[in-house]
Parts: C-alpha cells; structure tokens; sequence
C-alpha cells in the first residue's frame, strides 16, 4: 500500500475518472449478468417442481400443471430465462412462487433495514476500531508496554472469533429476556437497533482494531511522522493531522471488504433479531424452496457487495491520489 | 442454518430461566383493546383467492369471511350465509341480511357467485380451484331477491358444504377490479386493513358497522379488540420469547419453546400439527410391493413407543388420517383395522415370505438384501427424526435394514417415480375424500398415484362414499380408511402438536387451526 505524504497530489484529470467508471460499471455488468445466468442456471440443475413442493403432495396434479403453467415453468428454459432478463430490464425482479409477493416489493420493503443494519454497525466499527487501534498503538509504539500488547492481543483476538449469531443469542437473554433493558426482537424504536448492532459490529470491531494498530504502528515509525515531532507539533496534532488520515487507507480497503461481510453476517444476525430485513426473506425462501425470491435476492445482494466494493475503490482514489487503481482497473 | 440458530436459543433461554429461577408473567394486557397477533410466515400477496397459505389464510381471515364458518369441534355455523341445504350434487345457502362490504356497498347473493367465478376462472390461477370447489363442472345461480345462491356439481361429492363454505368470499369490486384486492381488503369481515408494512406488519382496525358474526357477535360485543396488530415474526423462538415479554398476545409455538411458556399461565389451546404416517411404495419390484413383507414391517413397529418419540410426547395416537380438528367423520376410528404390535409374529411372516437371516443378520431373498431407502422431508424436526431412527433401530430387531434418507424436497421424489421403500411424511388433511385424490390414478411419472396404490377395495368403498352427502357419508370413508390401513398403503402412528398461546386475550379456532377473528376477547 503506498502512501502519500502530504495532501496536495495532483488532481486526476476528469477522462481519468470517466474511463474508471466505465471500465468499473462496464465490469461490474458482466459480473452482474454472470450471476444471473449462474443462478437460474444452478436452481434450473437442482431440478425438482417446485411448484409441487410449495403445494404439497394433496395438490390435485391438475392444479400443479394450471400454475407451473400460469408461472411460465412448462416454456423452454431458453425462453424462460429471456423473459426474466427483460423483466429484469423492466425493473422487475420476479415474483414468490409460493406466496405470489413481488421480489421488488419485498426488496424496497426490506433492503433499508438491512442498509440501515450493516451501515450502523460499520460506523460503530469504524467509529469504534480506528480510535481503539490507534490509542493501542501509541501505548505499545516502540516495544513499549510488551503486557498491554499481549492483553490486547489475545483479548482481541477471542472477540473477533465470537460468531456474530451466538453473540446474539447471549444479548438478548441477558438484556431483553432476563434485564428488559431492550426488546426482545423487531424492528420498532432506537432502542430495538442496540443489540443487533452490537451483536454485528463486536467481532468486526476487534479485527479492525488489530489492524488499526498495526497500521497506526506502521505509520508512527515513518519519516513524516518523526519530522513532524522534531517541528514540536502538539501530540495530538501529530496523531490526528498526520498519522490518522495515512492509516484509514489500508484499514479502509479492509473495511469494505469488511462492510460486503457484514451485509452477509446480517442474515444470520437479523434470524436472531427477527430484524424485518433480506437475510430473513432470504433465508426464509431458501429452506421453502421459493426459487423466485431466492434468484431475486441473490441478484440484489450480488449488486450490493459489487456497489460497496466500487465505492471503497473510489474513496481510495479520492483518499490516495498516487494510487494506481485508476490507470490499471 | 435458521434451524440451528433457533433451536439453540431456545434450549439456551430455556436455561437461563431455569438457573435464575425467573418466574416472569405476562404483563401484555397494558393496551386494553388492542392485540398483537404474531404469524410466523410472510402473508405474501393480499389477494386472498390467490393466496393459500397458512399465514396468509390466518390473516385474510380478519378482511374475508367464507359461507360458513367450522369452530373445531363444533357443528358448523352460518357466516355470510344463514342457513343452507346439502346434498352431493346441490349446495343451496340463504345469506344473513344486511352485510356490508368494507367499501360500504351491500353483499347481495350475486356477488357470492361473481366471486366463485372469479376464483374459478383458469386465469386466476387460484390454488383454491379444485381444492375447495371442483375445478370443472360446477353451476352456480344466484337469486339477490330471495338472497339465495346454489351450487350445482355435475360429480357426486360427500363434503360439498366443507369445501365451498370455507371458500373466502369477495365483494363485487374486488371480483370486477382483481387488481385493487393486491392493495385493499375488499370483504366483509370484522376488520378493515387500515394500514401496512407488507411482510412485517398490518395494522386492522375494527369495523363499526360489523353485525353478522356467528354466534351473534358485533362490533358492540365485549373485549372484541378494536385494534388487531399482525406482526410477521419468522423465528419460533422469538414469537415465545415476545410472548413471554407481553410485545406479543397471540402466536403459535412448536417444540420445546412451549416448556417455559406452559409456566406462565398463558391461554393456551393445543393443535394438531403434523401427523406421523408411513407410506409404502408398492412398486413391482419393490420387497414393500408383496403385502406379506408390509404387514410384517408394520407388525414390528411398535407404534406408540415410535408416537411418543415423534411428538415429543405431546402427540396423540391417530384415529383417522384426516386431523383430530377435522370438521367431518369426528366419529371414525380405524384402529381396529391396525396390524398388531408382535416382533415374533412379524420375523415368522418374512421367513415364511421367503427373506431368511443371513450370516450379517439382514434378511435376504434370492441373495437380494432386505435393504430398504426411509425417505422423510429433510425439514423434519427433531422429535419427529428421532421417531424415524426409532422406527430403524425396530426394523433391524427383525434383520430389516432401513436407511433413514433425509430429502429436501421428497415431493420431487415421490411424483418422480424416485427411488423410496418407506416414506414418512406429514401429509395434513380435513377431508377423508382427500386420500382418494392422493392414493389412485396413473402410476408415476404421468399420474400422481406415488405409492403405486391397486387397492380396488377402498377405490370401490371410496366411489361409494361420494355418493353420500356430509355425515351419511362417514361410514363408507371409515370402511375405505380402514381398508387402506388394513392393506399398508399406510401406517398411522402420533399426530403431533403445536399450541397457540394468547397473553391477556381469550380465543378460538376453526377446523383448519386459523384464530376466529370474532373469538378474541381481550382480558383485563
């Protein structure tokens, strides 16, 4: 990872940016038609009707032919799989095969809350993490304190290998069965995003905080630094203007790969929470077998983790200007 | 993966309030006229016609009303409709005078009948069609002066008033505009949908005007909420935990959740849930294909130590194979019929039938293994997989080898014509009529006839039966269950429980386990 030095790099010229959209969006649509054609492809091979198993074995057959028919699954695969690129086109993400609920209902429903989930945690992670890594790393610079490294250490260490549902599990027992301190699960005042969020960001917060430190450590021994203690800047000048700013950039890259995880930790974390987001219609699809929901969301959560991964790439450019991604991706 | 998550909190909560001996009561009577009713699966599409399932039956229930109305264990009462003649052929109601549509407009008898054809139309696509009223051949007239409409099947049916009275009924606008019943509640029942969260929340709002309940219930009548909040809540777990802090008033729980729950004094009201029966696959080629090898397996089975482990000993052993909240044939009871518990008897049958122990102690024929595939719907749970091992471990008592087989989707399986010996599978019915749907017709994979059923006795005794109307008709569809069970199409065993648990509200439950919007009485 390269650093800059000073906050005064030359600005890209604006066809530096736009052939780095294009060339980004331009492969993100690939990726995105990939997993498409993937997905209908791999639910299509698990073969089975899954109209019969969302009716059950006393649906009369001729009942189970009048919807796979009403649902298009008696067309040619190929023909099947062009009308949902065009209704993908169209804006429309397919429908329930059980219950007949538009994916893109349930997805304007339901994506805010995971959105809102994911994007809180990360902040507390973040906001959390970075301050933690780096007031560690002041403490321990220079081999200093060797025992509050190894308590960090280790201490961190058994956080971040926490599973994010198990936390889960043991808050609500502990603050909202036993104490009443928080609801139970839902999604209804600012009290009820406490515990999810804690249970999401915990673990994360200790693995970004290892990395902070390190980081943070990397950054103090540099010449920049030192030159900026022998001007006799204030402390928390040299902290704050000088070293914070240089060691987001690989905390950063590792935070949005981080946040693409989180999103997917949400799934497990929204069960425990009955937190009204995708994980639990993805989920709760995945073990009814409502291929409709299933290929929709996997479409939607496919999208998301390619956005993040573009916008961390952009904030990088924007953070780093001497960095290469703009001419080689 | 949910399974898992699930299961763990509760045994973990479970726990926990057992060390810290926590005696917590409801304490969700704080809102006197409002309930919070919790379902554990998304409702899906508003359209109660196009929509069958059990949360979204559960929560049409509040908007829509059928003809008429079956309260387990009661005798069925007139809903829309106030009283009504049956025959097998002819189905004629009278509706009560003055109902209301939520959009104010009167419900005459032609809007009964414009609604039946709506549903009916292939177009529809309404799962409905064919289950609750026949698919083809059926007449409907419909008189707005004498308020009379009467269905008119050309094939002779036992439970026309059983299906047709429980077909959810909508208003002229919603069966002329279907488009407006995916946004809007356009029925007569006691709520109207005053607002929602589609797949989280709905918030219904009692009807003023509402006089037409069974039983005399209005919208005057005391403790009937005037508020019902639905909330989607898809973690069992969670619906006892919210139970147990009063967020919730009413919801169903399964499995060990209802441990700490019974503590708590709740209302409660047990249900049938999943009935534990065995099919046999009487393909040619198949060792269950001979009648000897089937009763032998079925005499080694020792049914009620199997029903206790099944049902986690909340079950009851099955008089019929329709569930014990049927609203027909209450009287029927097969259990005469059953193959006896007797080890010995059941070793002596397949020796005579030719499969004598070998050197490993499995029987075989003809140096063919009596090696059998125990196929069951992987989400079983697991009370229900424990019974299955159980039925294993007796099985090989006999040098009968049965591999438990677990499959994702056992439907596919079984209509496919798959490979399967034994099949245990939770297959729910009302009707006795429904078995003959499931066990004749082609052979699989063209007919849906999956345990390759040629037993011309109960096809006869069941032909017989649609020629007799409701009750008259019970005798022949006991004679036709006992006859299937007699000849191991399939073994009876526990039907197991869930219970639906009310914190400060009183309530009931029709014959196909819904909560009766006009049952709710919220307790001060």
């Amino acid at each position: 990872m390269t650093r800059s030095t000073s906050a005064t790099g030359r600005r890209p010229g604006g066809n530096r940016w736009l052939g780095f959209l294009l060339r980004r969006t331009g492969r993100m649509l690939v990726a995105m038609w990939v997993i498409i054609t993937v997905a209908f492809i791999v639910l299509r091979m698990a073969g089975g009707d899954p109209v019969r198993s969302a009716l059950g074995a006393t649906a009369d057959a001729s009942v189970v032919q009048a919807r796979r028919e009403q649902l298009g699954l008696n067309d040619p695969l190929i023909l099947q799989y062009f009308d949902y690129l065009v209704g993908l086109f169209r804006g429309d993400l397919g429908a329930s095969i059980i219950t007949g609920r538009s994916v893109t209902e349930l997805v304007s429903h339901r994506l805010p809350a995971t959105l809102e989930l994911a994007g809180i945690a990360f902040l507390v992670v973040l906001l959390v993490a970075v301050p933690v890594g780096l007031a560690i790393a002041i403490i321990t610079q220079g081999n200093g304190r060797r025992g509050a490294e190894t308590v960090f250490t280790g201490v961190t260490a058994f956080i971040a290998a926490i599973p994010e549902y198990l936390l889960g599990v043991v808050l609500v027992i502990a603050f909202a069965i036993t104490l009443h301190a928080f609801p139970v699960a839902g999604r209804t005042g600012p009290a009820s995003y406490v515990l999810p969020v804690i249970a999401l960001s915990v673990s994360a917060a200790a693995s970004i905080s290892r990395i902070a430190r390190i980081e943070a450590l990397n950054t103090l021994k540099d010449d920049y630094v030192r030159t900026a203690r022998s001007k006799r800047l204030p402390a928390w000048m040299v902290y704050f203007r000088h070293a914070l700013p240089n060691m987001l950039t690989a905390t950063l890259t590792i935070g949005g790969t981080l946040l693409a995880a989180m999103i997917a930790g949400s799934v497990l974390v929204e069960q425990v929470f009955n937190w009204p987001g995708l994980g639990m219609a993805f989920v709760g699809a995945i073990t009814t077998k409502d291929y409709g929901i299933v290929q929709g969301l996997a479409l939607v959560y496919a999208a998301i983790i390619l956005v993040v991964n573009l916008l961390i790439d952009v904030v990088l450019s924007l953070l780093d200007r001497r960095t290469s991604l703009l001419e080689t991706s | 993966m949910k399974r898992s998550t699930v299961t763990l909190l509760g045994v973990v909560s479970a726990t926990t309030l057992a060390l810290t001996g926590c005696t917590a009561t409801g304490n969700g009577d704080a809102a006197s006229d409002s309930v919070t009713y919790a379902l554990a699966g998304d409702p899906g599409q508003l359209n109660p016609i196009k929509n069958a399932t059990v949360a979204s039956q559960n929560l049409a229930a509040f908007g829509y009303e059928s003809l008429v109305s079956f309260v387990a264990g009661a005798d069925p009462q007139g809903l829309l409709a106030e009283k009504w003649e049956e025959s097998t052929t002819e189905l004629s109601f009278t509706l009560k005078n003055g109902i209301v549509c939520a959009d104010g407009s009167p419900l005459a008898a032609s809007d009964v009948k414009a609604s039946f054809e709506y549903a009916g139309r292939k177009e529809t696509g309404s799962p409905f069609r064919g289950v609750y009223f026949p698919a083809t051949g059926l007449k409907i007239d419909a008189d707005d002066a004498s308020r009379t409409v009467t269905f008119h099947s050309d094939t002779p049916q036992s439970f026309l008033l059983a299906t047709v009275g429980l077909m959810p009924i909508v208003c002229r606008a919603g069966s002329a505009d279907p488009k407006r019943l995916d946004a809007e509640w356009l029925g007569t029942g006691p709520y109207k949908l005053a607002g929602s969260s589609p797949g989280q929340s709905y918030t219904l709002k009692l009807r003023p005007e509402y006089a037409w309940g069974a039983g005399g219930v209005t919208a005057k009548t005391q403790g009937l909420p005037a508020t019902v909040t639905v909330q989607v809540v898809e973690s069992e777990s969670t619906i006892a935990n919210m139970l147990q802090s009063g967020e919730v008033n009413l919801g169903l729980v399964a499995g060990d959740d209802r441990a700490r729950l019974d503590s708590l004094g709740l209302n409660k009201i047990d249900v049938p849930a999943r009935p534990g029966l065995v099919f046999f696959n009487q393909a040619k080629g198949r060792a269950t294909h001979d009648l000897a090898v089937r009763q032998a397996l079925a005499g080694a089975i020792d049914r009620d130590a199997v029903g206790k482990v099944s049902t986690g000993g909340r079950g009851t052993p099955m008089k019929s194979l329709t569930t014990s909240y049927s609203n027909v044939c209450k009287a029927t009871d097969i259990t005469p019929a059953l193959t006896a518990f007797d080890r010995d008897a059941a070793a002596a049958a397949l020796d005579k039938a030719g499969w004598v122990k070998g050197a490993n102690g499995t029987r075989a024929k003809d140096g063919t293994p009596l090696s059998l595939v125990l196929l069951y719907p992987a989400n079983s749970d697991k009370s229900a997989v424990s019974g299955i091992e159980l039925i294993q471990q007796q099985l090989a008592e006999i040098g009968v080898k049965a591999t438990p087989t677990p499959s994702p989707s056992y439907t596919d399986v079984i209509f496919q014509g798959g490979d399967w010996d034994l099949l245990w599978a939770p297959i729910s019915t009302t009707l006795p009529s429904t078995w003959q749907g499931i066990l004749s017709g082609d052979f699989p994979p063209k007919g849906g006839n999956w345990t390759y059923n040629t037993n011309k006795e109960f096809f006869d005794l069941a032909a017989t039966a649609q020629g007799h109307a409701g009750e008259q008709s019970c005798g022949s569809w006991e004679a036709a269950q006992r006859s299937l069970v007699k000849d191991l199409e399939v073994l009876p065993l526990h039907e197991s429980t869930e219970t639906a648990y009310g914190n400060g509200v009183k309530f009931n439950l029709n014959s196909n386990t819904l909560v009766v919007p006009t049952s709710l009485r919220v307790s001060k």
